[in-house]
């Protein structure tokens, strides 16, 4: 298979010596769909802004569709796509303007953007507000234009900085439709930044985990998941005097770090999640040998490793907190 | 040839956008003409001082009214460009293959046709209160092209401005804070023979105060070329700063 990015020891320092992305190495292969998975301030939209030339390198090379990120930016910029996180599109056009806007800035000609404006229209279901003010749009709909437009011109490689954030379920799951439809059907090369755990293991062939803008682990979702064996039984006691929940953890932590069963201790935000190789049997005799001690377990919950053990694991912090999915509508801002 | 069409889209979407907030249009010509009728009769025994360079004071105060219009009119100029920073507009049409000159001149260009059509309407006023312009529809012409260097200038180091600093305070704070003493340290109101020797040596630093000589003199001398002729250079010189600064800042923002 043919690489579609390269980055060899890609480095942006903000002034004040922040590191954004810190030396950074990856690969990403024609035809996948390939995920960058973190928290906020990670470092992804500062990756996606060195590989669509918006910003320049402090360090290191970046390799896109062949062309040098430093060398070869306009070249670069006509095959590929760039959906902000920002829905951003002109208020102040119709919906087909904002496309032929992006169709002539492409140089495309009038003709076949007339087609293809429609055929694109079509794909993200706005066919019927094509020629409204964007203004009076609402965010979900914003949003599937904003993607509509980064496909004008047929791009190989399409970069989605966190594409679905602050949208509700229904237009989230169609717009997972359409990323998958597009690099199924045109074997579009799509490069996406998400903190959706959920998103990423959905969607995404490839992945790196990214924090504080270093590369913490990569591989496929699967895999990444396989290295976390077993199963996860996640803990919390309940309370028996105020601001004892910590020391109760650790002494929890304390007596089955000792087990034979259990293979790794996380402790998260007043929990602890306890790796285990079968999680049915490790169940109760966790809750005994916590009874024992005198530590009561207000809930145990038993799951598969997800990504976000994967990314607790290497970093010892928890995505989850505070990133979970909207689950009602959210307002676009 | 793609740098002409580059131009011409751009053009087009910011024309179409202030077609589609007249509001602006509308009060950014309420105001000038507010000042035509009311300065007019503030001022209007002015004209009866021994030496006043006019006929009357509103031969005097209309050219001014026209150049102060474009000053207020273009220092917001990069107020747009903050909006299309805070949509993320901006981003997405620079990770296009668009000529980034052809993309800020674009707006430039179309915040001078918005501001043209307003000196037109402040002349066809002013000419119904009595205007008499001594070189006539050319001579009108002429001034909106002069007025439109000083336009480019403005806007362009707005621009410039809007794009360093990416927020809309700096803009409004600079632009007021500018705005005023550029207007008063010039013969825009008041002929600078009655002002101290220390503010009319201060003038000949604002390019305001050329281009109101220059307007003036189409109004009320004629092709006088002692007051054209530095107005267009000077002029010139200003364009071509705010639009070398506005193209260095928009290089600078994709760094």
């Amino acid at each position: 298979m043919d690489t579609i990015i390269k980055t060899e020891g890609l480095t942006k320092i903000y002034p004040g010596d922040v590191r954004a992305v810190d030396g950074v190495d990856f690969a990403v292969e024609k035809g996948e769909v390939f995920g960058f998975l973190g928290p906020n301030g990670a470092g992804k939209t500062t990756t996606v802004r060195l590989l669509t030339t918006l910003t320049r390198p402090t360090s290191g090379r970046a390799q896109v569709v062949g062309c040098d990120v430093a060398q070869d930016a306009r070249r670069l910029r006509e095959r590929i796509g760039y959906s902000a996180q920002e829905a951003g599109v002109d208020v102040n056009a119709t919906g087909r303007q904002n496309m032929l806007l992006y169709g002539h800035y492409h140089h495309r000609g009038s003709h076949t953007l007339k087609r293809r404006i429609v055929e694109l229209l079509e794909l993200v279901d706005l066919s019927d507000g094509a020629d409204r003010l964007v203004r009076t749009y609402s965010g979900g709909m914003r949003k599937r234009l904003e993607i509509a437009t980064t496909l004008i011109h047929r791009p190989q490689l399409l970069f989605l900085d966190e594409p679905t954030l602050g949208l509700d379920i229904q237009t989230r799951v169609h717009i997972w439709d359409y990323v998958r439809g597009l690099n199924r059907k045109d074997g579009t090369t799509i490069f996406l930044t998400t903190h959706y755990l959920e998103e990423a293991d959905r969607l995404c062939d490839h992945l790196v985990i990214i924090d504080h803008g270093h590369i913490v682990a990569t591989g496929t979702p699967d895999a990444l998941k396989d290295e976390i064996r077993g199963d996860v039984v996640t803990l919390s006691l309940s309370l028996r005097e105020t601001n004892a929940v910590a020391a109760d953890l650790e002494k929890a932590q304390h007596i089955l770090s000792g087990q034979p069963f259990v293979e790794e201790i996380q402790p998260t935000d007043g929990e602890l999640n306890v790796y285990v190789e079968h999680g049915a049997s490790a169940v109760p005799q966790i809750l005994r040998l916590l009874e024992n001690a005198g530590l009561t377990v207000e809930s145990a919950a038993l799951s598969r490793p997800s990504l976000d053990d994967v990314f607790l694991r290497h970093t010892g912090r928890t995505m989850r907190q505070g990133h979970t999915m909207p689950t009602g509508p959210v307002p676009l801002k | 040839m793609r740098f002409f069409a580059d131009l011409w889209h751009t053009l087009i979407r910011h024309v179409r956008a202030n077609l589609r907030t007249p509001f602006f249009t509308v009060f950014g010509l309420a105001q000038p003409l507010f000042w035509l009728l009311l300065f007019g009769q503030l001022f209007k025994r002015m004209a009866e001082l021994p030496g006043f360079p006019a006929e009357n004071y509103l031969q005097f105060f209309a050219p001014g009214v026209i150049v102060m219009n474009v000053l207020f009119g273009s220092a917001y100029a990069g107020m747009d460009v903050i909006e299309d920073i805070t949509s993320g507009v901006l981003d997405k049409l620079l990770v296009t293959p668009v000529s980034r000159l052809a993309l800020m001149l674009g707006g430039l260009l179309a915040s001078f046709l918005g501001l043209a059509v307003q000196v037109l309407v402040i002349f066809g006023v002013a000419a119904l209160m009595g205007l008499r312009v001594v070189t006539g529809f050319a001579g009108v012409l002429l001034a909106t092209a002069i007025v439109g260097l000083l336009s480019l200038g403005l806007s362009g180091l707005s621009n410039a401005l809007a794009l360093l600093t990416k927020h809309h305070d700096p803009v409004i704070i600079t632009v007021n804070f500018l705005t005023t003493p550029l207007m008063f340290v010039s013969s825009a109101m008041m002929p600078l023979q009655l002002a101290p020797t220390w503010l009319q040596t201060a003038a000949c630093f604002n390019p305001i105060d050329y281009a109101v000589r220059a307007v003036r003199a189409l109004v009320t001398t004629g092709y006088d070329p002692a007051a054209i002729l530095p107005g267009v250079l000077v002029l010139s010189a200003f364009a071509a700063l705010g639009v070398t600064l506005a193209t260095l800042a928009f290089r600078k923002v994709s760094d």
